[in-house]
């Protein structure tokens, strides 16, 4: 995995390190987060899920919960005021 | 050729990930604990805000040492189950839930999702306001200054421009939830009682389960899980950069802040069962009138620290909330979104920040608000949304594309599954009872 081995590479790094020295390194930037961009590229390639029958009724079932809780919060406060 | 320079996101970033890599190759593993702690205990000890305190404060001083104690742990076991899957969306995907649901779900269900975070955003945190104030009143501050020291709280905690320190800063505050723990203490409570309740879900409310105790139980439920904890935690969970070997170190996290939390919780309970005990009225009271009413009972001091806990939970959930707008608004809009970035590179993120919080407490300064209104149906409404928000969150952490191997198995989804049909049939009993008020369950 791409992150255990960077994270042993750069642990080996001695004394502390600080932002503005790292800065001046970009590839130990982007070997260090080659895991995140490799995330971040796969998440951006992906397209919309297809909804089966059974799905598209369940989302749309917690819809009209929502809906009819908030007339019935409303019907509540009013009886409250 | 060389290599483009790093933005200040990646760098401080890649500085906190070579940190965690040295903890994890030293093997010590409490600097490694150190390090990866944060969302779970912010978005935990965050969600014990304003009203969920006072809703808190209602059941303990309405109904005493019972039912209740036992039903608020496991209110926070519930959380922990929705949460935890947060941390694994984040470490896997490094995106934020409201960027999840518009990629996977498109823009026509997104844009309910956002509807009801905003909508319950905004009114939790003038909510949080309300907190301030009634806890800075408690003091004799005026609610123009206490208003403007929440601002400013809010500008101080982002000035950092890391996200680490942010976190930090937030935490520290977050732990003066504990407040609550000494104050129980100072309530001399029956410890007997207590052992029992913890032991034996008993006594169960009196007069059963009618429209007051449903409204008290839903209340209790909205002030562990909403749906503004998934899209903060998500997002905190990317932003801090959490990588796929860190999901244990995640859960543990999240772990932790379900346990304070959840101490916070049940202290705030017993602190203030000695007006139940003493059968006080505290059906219409404020923050700050549970702090003047408790002081017979736990002393000066005792109360001091009662409104001082009220205000630090209004304070850290408007951190908190607006963060989680914030953050959803930049996944929405792909506009820059971290708060390791500075505010000239991510102007949007820190502005809609910004500008949520100053809306909310301006509302809170507006003369005749109906704020008693708001503070009534905000842990409700929170409730009567989560069905929807959990059912996409268990749609994308089942999701193959998203999570590989690490989407739920057969037992984290029985376990989900429980919560989003908990969270729904409280609901349901809840409209029976306004529809039917003289049914009793």
């Amino acid at each position: 995995m791409s992150t255990s081995t960077s994270e042993l590479m750069y642990s080996l790094q001695q004394g502390r390190m600080h932002l503005e020295e790292l800065h001046e390194r970009p590839e130990l930037v982007q070997e260090t987060l080659k895991e995140h961009h490799e995330a971040i590229q796969k998440i951006e390639g992906l397209g919309l899920r297809s909804f089966s029958p059974l799905l598209k009724i369940t989302i749309w079932g917690l819809r009209v919960y929502v809906l009819f809780m908030v007339v019935v919060v409303l019907y509540n406060v009013l009886q409250h005021v | 050729m060389s290599m483009q320079a790093p933005s200040r996101e990646d760098t401080a970033r890649a500085l906190d990930r070579i940190r965690v890599g040295k903890a994890r190759h030293g093997r010590s593993w409490l600097r490694l604990l150190w390090l990866l702690v944060g969302p779970g205990i912010l978005v935990m000890l965050g969600e014990n805000d304003g009203p969920s305190m006072l809703s808190y404060s209602a059941t303990g001083s309405q109904f005493g040492l019972g039912f209740f104690l036992p039903f608020v742990l496991f209110t926070f076991l519930l959380a922990f189950i929705a949460q935890e899957i947060t941390v694994r969306l984040g470490a896997v995907s490094k995106a934020g839930h409201a960027e999840l649901i518009y990629r996977r779900f498109g823009r026509f269900w997104g844009n309910f999702a956002m509807i009801d975070l905003l909508f319950t955003n905004v009114l939790t945190l003038i909510t949080e306001f309300v907190a301030v104030v009634a806890g800075a009143s408690y003091f004799g501050i005026s609610k123009y200054i206490a208003v403007l020291v929440a601002l400013i709280v809010v500008v101080l905690a982002l000035s950092s421009r890391r996200y680490w320190s942010w976190e930090r800063i937030t935490m520290g505050l977050a732990l003066m939830n504990l407040v609550f723990v000494p104050v129980a203490f100072m309530a001399h409570p029956d410890w007997h009682s207590v052992g029992r309740a913890f032991l034996t879900w008993s006594p169960l409310p009196n007069g059963g389960f009618n429209q007051n105790t449903i409204m008290i139980l839903l209340s209790d439920i909205g002030a562990t899980i909403t749906p503004w904890m998934l899209f903060f935690q998500q997002g905190a969970v990317s932003d801090k950069g959490l990588a796929i070997r860190d999901i244990k170190m995640g859960r543990i996290d999240t772990g932790i802040g379900a346990l304070l939390a959840a101490l916070a919780a049940a202290a705030c309970i017993i602190a203030t069962s000695p007006l139940f005990t003493h059968h006080m009225n505290a059906n219409q009271f404020g923050a700050a009138q549970f702090a003047q009413a408790l002081a017979p009972y736990v002393g000066r001091m005792g109360a001091t620290l009662f409104a001082v806990g009220i205000l630090e939970a209004g304070l850290v959930a408007i951190v908190a909330i607006s963060t989680s707008s914030a953050y959803a608004f930049g996944e929405v809009t792909q506009k820059a979104h971290s708060l390791n970035r500075s505010f000239r590179e991510a102007k949007g993120f820190y502005t809609v920040l910004f500008i949520v919080a100053a809306i909310s407490g301006g509302v809170v300064l507006i003369p005749g608000f109906p704020l008693e209104f708001v503070v009534l149906i905000v842990n409700i409404l929170a409730v009567l949304t989560m069905p929807p928000a959990i059912g996409f969150l268990l749609l994308l952490v089942n999701d193959k594309e998203i999570m590989g191997e690490h989407r739920s198995g057969w037992f984290l989804n029985t376990m989900g599954i429980s919560v989003g049909a908990f969270v729904s049939l409280a609901g349901l009993f809840y409209a029976l009872t306004v529809i039917f008020p003289n049914l009793h369950l």
